[in-house]
């Protein structure tokens, strides 16, 4: 009855252990530690994806990160990581418009925001 | 609930104890609302059980055969009422939507995403403020 359930859910794995019950139970109890453990780390995963993204969208204008960040955080924009990222990728004119709002408060317009990254 | 006319629910039992303290909630119900519960539902059968020494509780029974029972123990009157009415408003189906936060769309982009011939084409525009 186990043996049932443990082989479907080792369908995919490497050699014996999708085929025979003695080394299919050892990985599929391993995979599920990793799938339990997975779970919490995709989250942290995402946001650092979300974060590089954010990075590199903004410091094509000239601003970086940490600067972006804190700077819609000044002028009360509500948005999260997580949407930024999405305008980045999908709204690339959006995206510009915020970088610009921030490096037109911080005092950097676009001739100068080259030398504020070096 | 009903199903192209047909009522889901088909049985409500009512278990109390007489004299128990977790069932205080229970008897006062059993005193003053439960006949406008059963007045109000005629095509429903609801009986009265009396289960000395047990806590309280409504067992219902679905068409489909689901029997589900939701625990009293220590509820107010209108509690109970309300708990009654939710049994009444189901189905015996499980919960039917699950709540799904993930959006999927074909339209994803509607500036256009992000390429690098858009980027050099976006570089050449002055900021807003400027």
């Amino acid at each position: 009855m186990n043996k049932d359930k443990i082989l479907k859910l080792a369908k995919g794995f490497r050699g014996r252990s999708k085929n025979c019950i003695r080394v299919a139970r050892e990985r599929v109890e391993k995979s599920l530690q990793y799938a339990f453990r997975d779970r919490k780390a995709k989250k942290r995963d995402m946001r650092a994806l979300w974060i590089q993204q954010i990075n590199a969208g903004a410091r094509q204008y000239g601003v970086k990160y940490s600067s972006l960040i804190s700077g819609l955080a000044a002028q009360n924009v509500g948005l999260n990581r997580k949407m930024l990222s999405e305008l980045a990728r999908t709204e690339p004119l959006s995206f510009k418009a915020l970088v610009d709002q921030v490096a037109h408060m911080r005092g950097l317009s676009a001739p100068h925001a080259g030398a504020a990254l070096k | 609930m009903a199903r192209q006319g047909v009522w889901q629910l088909q049985k409500l039992i009512l278990n109390y104890c007489e004299f128990s303290g977790s069932s205080r909630g229970a008897r006062v119900f059993v005193e003053k609302l439960w006949p406008e519960f059963t007045a109000g539902n005629p095509q429903l059968d609801a009986t009265l059980h009396v289960h000395p020494g047990r806590h309280p509780n409504l067992t219902a029974q679905y068409l489909n055969g689901r029997v589900r029972t939701v625990g009293l123990r220590n509820e107010d009157p209108d509690e109970i009422m309300r708990q009654a009415i939710l049994l009444r408003s189901s189905t015996g189906r499980k919960a039917a939507l699950q709540v799904k936060t993930r959006q999927v769309s074909r339209n994803p982009s509607i500036q256009g995403p992000w390429t690098p011939a858009v980027q050099d084409a976006l570089k050449q525009k002055q900021p807003l403020g400027a």
